[in-house]
């Protein structure tokens, strides 16, 4: 855990990005680091995103050599969001500088003890920080390898530490579908782990998050779950039900492009505000139950949702345009937290999507994210939670 | 804090089918999150985050209010390690301990962090935490933000709710109770268990000490036997020479003899302990006139009758015969008789043979201090006396293994003694032999 406190009181907070086409990763960490650091500020921390090509281990070990003292966090992604541009393949070094205190945990393996990973990465980040003083906020950023465990509980653990209050961010490291491995970076590189980053600032953080999912078939029960996979909706094999709704709906789906078909056809579980958590089912398995991205709970009604490119993209528009909202005014830098699928629904009009996004913030923001595997945040100020093909955004004031 | 009630969205103004399927959703995940409570591993704050999940909120706080007015965190959500580790100083108006549903909850001035930064929107919800009417009061106090949009129907969702989290908190105390008498009971189990594990131990270990004793009785009784017999066969040959009849140190040869005699009769009831004990007493049957034996005896002590001053009395009924093994019966009149001699405080003894019932009975009768009731019991058992050893000589065995021979004779011996009144030993034995051998005590009660 590190912790930076910046001195100089009342000269804002900045975020300098850097960016690198490099494939090899010291010459990419070099670049970049040198983009980010030329604002001649002292950092406070650096925020990194690099696409799956790099070795994790050499580019961390290069992004250290680069940044010296600066603590440093961040994961591996299928995509690197830098402003409007997304990079399939480079890296980008976002250096946060002024009036801001940051802290980082790591903990694992989040395959064996998820809700205790993400505890344990919280409390680390916090360790050095007093009680929140007057007007000032935090933020958290939970970056995790979302393919080992059970990430709902990692979210739990570090809601269980941090409590609410706090504006949460952040999402899986991904590996651009391939659901292969992914690489969490706290200053080393780490598998099977979960980052937690803590930002506190004298001005408010503001969360904006969407997906634009609109409910496809009715609501069936999911009257059997184990643990991520749904095994019966309304007392008959899922994936008959899930298949049914779709052809009621005039659509085919089998097993063979099962993951084609859900990528469009997700599942959502209503919340009380009207609004509902996506649930990425990304295959079926032996006995027709669907595996999901994350834990769909026991009992609860869902619904096949489906999304069009318009209702993501507004969506995503609606995201910033929250997060700005509760910001409370111009910003100092957007990070962006966006659902890999839906730059595979979107095609090339992801860009279009962070278009909007860049727009709604302010042109002149600094906007730095990645393509993740399922997002971290709350629908409102209230509780964050694991969603899957969303899009979140956290902003600060400037 | 800056509280006020949460002022939930009119249900009309949603439309009507999504909100029935969010309703449904939202109760039937939540019911099942509530019902876990039954479940003695399911966690409060575990419930109270899955509420606030899906309602939206803030943070969740279910509190109880103590007889003293004290308010305590039951459980929460939304709050951090550090808000939940402060302590909870509000008290509650006084009122409001007796009117639980006038606690005005939301006036309370909470330490958490959480709860300060914004104006919140509140629910209460009370409820009691145990069926008993004079339960501690408590409530689940839900905090949102004013915008946050949550329809009116939740909070009679939640309301019902509660009604299954106050019978699961009720059946966890009710558990909780019956797990602890479990554990008690489990406990005391263990315990008993662990005293039969020592008591068995130390009867082990007690065995073990008697069979060294016994061993090493049996070696010393053997090895002190032999060298004892050549000792008083030398004594009374060097008496029997002419020379020592006018010999000033005779009497020293007197002494020799009378000390070594008593030695190996000591060292004689050592070996007939041993025996006894490893059950290897063997009889010789011989048809045997009671009387005629007894007669024998009584001449054979009449040197120390004498020298004791005590007269003895012999009333012998004729023809008492049996089959028993002379010399041990020998024995036991001897015992029997000695003793009377020993403890009959001069007084006269008196020796009755006699047929009582076809069994031949043996009497000796002394009029000396008598045995205690409470030493009658203990005098059978080895090394044991009614007087201390200090005050009269011997090894406390005449009556272990008298009473040892006439069971093994198929008989048995009794005792009837008053403090002051002197003893009467009744050894009574069947007349048709020791076929009839007495079932020996084993176990415990065969200790000694």
């Amino acid at each position: 855990m590190e912790v930076l406190r910046e001195d100089q009181q009342g000269m804002g907070v900045a975020l300098h990005i850097g960016v690198s086409h490099e494939p090899e990763p010291e010459r990419a960490a070099a670049e970049a680091t040198r983009q980010a650091l030329a604002c001649q500020e002292t950092p406070v921390l650096a925020l990194v995103f690099g696409s799956e090509q790099y070795d994790p281990v050499a580019l961390a070990a290069a992004l250290s050599c680069e940044l010296g003292a600066v603590p440093w966090a961040g994961c591996c992604a299928a995509g690197v969001i830098v402003g409007e541009q997304l990079l399939w393949e480079g890296l980008a070094v976002g250096v946060f500088v002024g009036d801001l205190q940051a802290g980082i945990g790591v903990a694992g393996p989040v395959s064996q003890e998820p809700f205790q990973s993400g505890r344990r990465a919280v409390e680390q980040a916090l360790q050095g920080f007093s009680a929140p003083r007057a007007g000032h906020h935090r933020g958290i950023l939970l970056l995790t390898d979302a393919f080992s465990g059970n990430v709902e509980h990692v979210v739990q653990g570090a809601i269980r530490e941090a409590g609410g209050g706090v504006a949460w961010a952040g999402g899986g490291a991904g590996d651009n579908l391939r659901f292969l491995r992914t690489a969490q970076f706290a200053g080393h590189a780490y598998r099977d782990h979960v980052v937690a980053v803590v930002l506190e600032a004298d001005r408010p953080f503001g969360v904006g998050l969407e997906h634009g999912w609109l409910p496809y078939g009715p609501p069936v029960l999911a009257t059997h779950t184990r643990g991520e996979a749904v095994v019966d909706l309304d007392f008959s094999n899922a994936f008959g039900v899930y298949r049914a709704t779709a052809v009621r709906q005039g659509d085919e789906v089998s097993r063979e492009d099962f993951a084609r078909f859900a990528m469009f056809h997700p599942l959502g579980i209503p919340c009380a505000s009207g609004n509902y958590v996506i649930r990425d089912p990304i295959s079926v398995e032996p006995d027709g139950a669907l595996r999901c991205l994350a834990e769909v709970p026991d009992g609860s009604l869902l619904r096949v949702m489906q999304g069009k490119p318009e209702t993501l993209i507004t969506a995503a528009r609606d995201a910033a345009c929250t997060s700005r909202r509760r910001a409370g005014g111009e910003l100092a830098f957007s990070l962006v937290f966006d659902c890999v699928s839906r730059a595979r629904v979107l095609g090339p009009r992801i860009l279009e999507e962070l278009s909007v996004m860049s727009q709604v913030l302010g042109a002149e923001v600094p906007m730095l994210g990645c393509l993740t595997f399922g997002e971290v945040g709350a629908q409102g100020v209230a509780l964050p939670q694991f969603h899957n093909k969303t899009t979140v955004v956290l902003s600060l004031m400037a | 804090m800056p509280v006020l009630p949460f002022c939930a969205v009119p249900a009309s103004d949603v439309q009507p089918p999504e909100e029935a399927v969010s309703l449904a959703s939202v109760l039937q995940e939540l019911t099942s999150a509530a019902l876990d409570l039954f479940d003695p591993e399911g966690l409060l704050d575990d419930f109270l985050q899955r509420l606030t999940l899906r309602l939206g909120c803030l943070a969740a706080l279910c509190l109880e209010l103590s007889q003293e007015g004290r308010v305590l965190l039951l459980g929460s959500a939304g709050l951090s390690r550090a808000s939940r580790e402060l302590p909870l100083t509000v008290q509650v108006e006084p009122q409001g301990r007796a009117r639980l549903s006038e606690v005005n909850w939301g006036a309370l001035s909470f330490p958490y962090p959480e709860l300060t930064a914004t104006p919140l929107g509140l629910w209460q919800f009370p409820f009691t935490t145990a069926p008993e009417e004079q339960s501690p009061p408590a409530a689940l106090l839900l905090f949102f933000e004013p915008s946050q949009r949550v329809s009116q129907q939740y909070f009679g969702l939640v309301a019902r709710l509660m009604k299954v989290v106050r019978r699961a908190l009720h059946h966890r105390g009710l558990d909780v109770r019956v797990r602890q008498s479990e554990q008690r009971l489990i406990e005391q189990k263990r315990l008993l268990e662990a005293e039969v594990v020592d008591n068995a131990r130390l009867y082990e270990e007690a065995q073990q000490a008697i069979r060294i004793r016994e061993e090493f009785l049996s070696v010393a009784a053997h090895e002190l036997f032999t060298p004892l017999t050549s000792l008083r066969l030398a004594a009374q040959s060097l008496q029997r020479t002419p020379s020592a009849q006018a010999c000033p140190s005779r009497s020293l040869l007197q002494i020799i003899d009378g000390q070594t005699r008593r030695l190996s009769r000591l060292v004689s009831e050592l070996l007939d302990v041993s025996r006894i004990q490893a059950g290897a007493l063997a009889l010789e049957f011989d048809e045997i006139d009671l009387g005629q034996m007894t007669q024998e005896v009584v001449e054979q002590f009449g040197p120390e009758l004498e020298r004791s001053g005590t007269p003895l009395k012999l009333k012998v009924e004729p023809g008492v015969t049996g089959w028993w093994d002379r010399l041990r019966l020998e024995q036991v009149l001897q015992n029997l008789l000695s003793n009377a001699v020993k403890y009959g405080e001069r007084k006269p003894i008196e020796v009755q043979v006699k047929a009582e019932d076809g069994m031949a009975c043996l009497v000796v009768r002394d009029h000396g201090m008598g045995i205690s009731p409470e030493d009658q019991a203990r005098i059978f058992g080895p090394f044991e006396r009614a007087i201390s050893s200090r005050h009269f000589g011997g090894l406390g065995l005449g009556l272990y293994i008298a009473q040892r021979i006439v069971w093994q004779l198929g008989g048995s011996i009794r005792l009837h003694s008053e403090p002051g009144q002197g003893a009467a030993f009744t050894v009574e034995l069947p007349r048709a032999g020791g076929s009839a051998q007495r079932t020996l005590p084993t176990g415990p009660e065969a200790l000694h």
